[in-house]
């Protein structure tokens, strides 16, 4: 796995839209800092996690989509690939459908960082979908989601779909589990 | 009361004051470092403000908060605590009483404006007026995550 460029972050610095602010000064390359930019995350405890970065802002700001399931307590932080492939066989046998994508990535990430429960499963599948597929009924039926037999319980339906992103293997339109 | 907010996001609704023996919690140990890249960034964003965030919900205990606030937002193994009421009487560098105010859109969070820039020996002071770090229960319950 290439290199990614480390940030040191205090992980309490999340904001309500969900991404995590840190300084470009704590990076061991500044330089290499841009949107979309794969990143590992430390902090001085010893946890650490992959992000990317969304935007680079003014006064030496950078806000970063960390992908919380790659978190760890401790030096090395799962790569989003490692997340995926522990997860696959799981979602593979469960014969789940995934509608997913169809908007860009970046309405459904913004999207993504409200908290709320009851709004966290509808409002990004909604808006990720928005105007490309039809059956909106459809995807408001899988608001419950996390009630579905066979989507493993400790999997987070958004993280995963960042991890997906992040690995390039999100799915165009749809995936079905074998 | 009709609530405003200031350009730095801080509430100076009388609701969003905390009673001195309300618990306030923050994830991790707490160390120095750590504790001076959060106010640096958070003057990053409020030029001429440093300050730290918390979390606090009157009435609750260390574990109630962290349980509500939710290991998405509150990820560490570890969390520390202590009482508005010990952080109130903290002495600092400028000599200005210190205070938590809610801040944000989050509901339970809250802010500390420290001296600006805060000195090593302000974040030593205030590390140590918190509790040891304990298990932060919205993770052990699932598990944690390493």
């Amino acid at each position: 796995m290439p290199e990614t460029p480390r940030v040191e972050v205090d992980f309490n610095d999340f904001e309500a839209d969900g991404r995590l602010g840190a300084l470009t000064s704590s990076a061991d390359n500044p330089s290499a800092l841009a949107p979309g930019v794969l990143v590992t995350l430390w902090d001085e405890d010893g946890n650490t996690a992959q992000g990317r970065v969304a935007e680079l802002a003014d006064r030496g700001l950078v806000w970063i989509d960390v992908l919380r399931e790659t978190w760890r307590s401790g030096p090395e932080a799962r790569s989003a690939e490692q997340v995926v492939a522990a997860n696959l066989a799981d979602l593979k046998s469960s014969g789940w459908v995934l509608c997913l994508t169809a908007g860009s990535t970046t309405s459904f990430t913004t999207n993504f960082g409200v908290v709320a429960p009851d709004f966290y499963l509808v409002q990004p599948i909604f808006h990720a979908v928005w105007g490309t597929m039809g059956p909106l009924a459809a995807v408001r039926g899988l608001a419950g989601w996390p009630q579905h037999p066979g989507w493993p319980q400790h999997l987070d339906f958004a993280e995963y779909y960042k991890l997906r992103l992040v690995t390039g293997v999100a799915p165009a339109t749809a995936e079905v589990g074998s | 009361v009709t609530e405003h907010t200031t350009e730095a996001g801080v509430s100076t609704h009388p609701g969003g004051h905390l009673s001195d023996d309300a618990v306030v919690i923050r994830g991790g140990e707490m160390k120095r470092n750590t504790l001076m890249l959060s106010a640096r960034k958070y003057e990053a964003i409020h030029p001429g403000e440093h300050g730290l965030t918390f979390w606090s919900w009157p009435d609750m205990t260390a574990e109630e908060i962290a349980l509500r606030v939710g290991r998405r937002v509150l990820m560490h193994a570890q969390l520390r605590k202590c009482t508005v009421g010990r952080i109130r009487g903290m002495a600092v560098s400028d000599g200005r009483p210190l205070d938590l105010v809610r801040t944000g859109q989050q509901d339970g969070h809250y802010t500390l404006i420290l001296p600006s820039p805060p000195t090593n020996e302000d974040l030593d002071r205030l590390g140590q007026l918190f509790d040891p770090p304990q298990p932060n229960p919205a993770v052990s319950e699932v598990g944690g995550h390493a």
